[in-house]
């Protein structure tokens, strides 16, 4: 008995055909989890947006290729690590440039508009901003493939099989690299873990 | 997938990191944990750890974000093969002068690989008549004929003036 369609395949497929509308609804439901890879491996919302409509694009570029042996989500997430590291590597050899270039490269296109954020009483909302830059900060110092694997790891719509499929290696070696990158947070953000209260400060000894 | 009664202490692990457990699968973390007091400390870092990690808020995205791409990709259409770029259906679709040109190169091209296969079997022909009349002589020569064979050919090479001399010597012995 053949095995159903991936949705998701399905819709690419109609986008293979020309159908726009198609495309449109994967976008939707895609931009977050992407969006939200993007900006925990290169920590920039700007950048991670321009890096998200790049994976779209360069998905919409590949539709002509596009065959439904995986399920999409596993083709789309690998686009965008590709992408992404790639991002990474060439900051990597270059400083990094303004972060209003990208903007100003498609003055042709409408500027972003972001929705008004939650609002927290002020010092719950301290804490929490202070605490997400700390967490942010201990993944930005694990080397690419750990961030990339627990970025991956939390996002829902894939499996450990899928993730190691985007990641290119072994299941084994992707739970590896889940467990070591968590070894090295639970290092990190150990004053959190230990109680609940993020304290920087040490107490100082007497002389 | 296991069922929760055959998950062991990794495979608890590894479900909590993605998602939270399940009622089956706090059941079977419990009573694991009630056999193996020493893992109450690694579950406690775990726990905490996946609390952490699932506060990160989802990443504001711009409410025209996909209007944005939408409008990027009428600017950069999907990339094609070379063969999808040169767009024959299209062109046959322009009117009668296409089609009667594709046409006539069709039959240009047949008529001309007809007439190169014809001249080949000719050739191939001849060749073959040349080959078979040379192995009827060469079938048929004697070794006889061979021995005068290097004298015939060095005499081929006497120089005019020497071939001069000779004849003084002939008037000579007149």
């Amino acid at each position: 008995m053949a095995t159903p369609l991936d949705p998701d395949a399905e819709l690419m497929l109609r986008v293979k055909r020309g159908d726009v509308l198609a495309f449109e609804g994967l976008v939707e439901k895609y931009k977050q989890p992407i969006i939200n890879l993007m900006f925990r491996m290169v920590h920039d919302l700007s950048e991670a947006e321009d890096l998200a409509q790049n994976v779209f694009i360069r998905v919409y570029q590949s539709a002509g290729r596009y065959e439904a042996s995986a399920k999409f989500s596993t083709w789309l997430f690998t686009i965008a690590r590709r992408l992404c590291l790639n991002e990474i590597r060439r900051r990597g050899r270059h400083q990094a440039e303004s972060l209003d270039s990208s903007q100003s490269d498609n003055e042709e296109l409408p500027a972003r508009q972001y929705e008004d954020l939650k609002n927290f009483s002020p010092p719950e909302t301290f804490l929490q901003s202070e605490l997400e830059e700390k967490i942010q900060e201990a993944l930005d110092e694990l080397p690419e493939k750990q961030r990339l694997a627990i970025a991956l790891c939390r996002e829902n719509e894939l499996s450990y099989e899928e993730i190691a499929k985007v990641l290119e290696c072994s299941v084994s070696a992707t739970k590896s690299l889940i467990h070591r990158g968590r070894e090295t947070l639970k290092e990190k953000l150990k004053p959190y873990l230990q109680t609940g209260v993020w304290n920087e400060e040490e107490p100082k000894l007497c002389h | 997938m296991k069922e929760a009664s055959m998950l062991n202490y990794q495979d608890i692990k590894e479900l909590s990191w993605k998602r939270p457990l399940t009622a089956a699968e706090q059941a079977a973390l419990q009573q694991y944990l009630a056999a193996h007091p020493e893992a109450h400390k690694e579950w406690a870092g775990e726990a905490a750890l996946n609390r952490l990690v699932q506060r990160l808020p989802a990443v504001p995205v711009s409410s025209n974000f996909t209007a944005r791409v939408m409008q990027q990709i009428q600017r950069t259409p999907p990339r094609r093969s070379w063969w999808e770029s040169l767009n024959l259906t299209r062109w046959l679709e322009q009117g009668w002068l296409p089609r009667v040109a594709v046409t006539c190169m069709v039959f240009s091209l047949s008529a001309f690989s007809v007439y190169h296969r014809q001249t080949q079997t000719e050739r191939r022909g001849t060749m073959a008549y040349t080959v078979a009349q040379v192995s009827r002589v060469a079938g048929t020569a004697r070794m006889d004929w061979l021995k005068d064979y290097d004298t015939i050919k060095r005499l081929s090479k006497i120089p005019a003036a020497a071939v001069a001399a000779d004849d003084e010597l002939l008037a000579v012995l007149r």
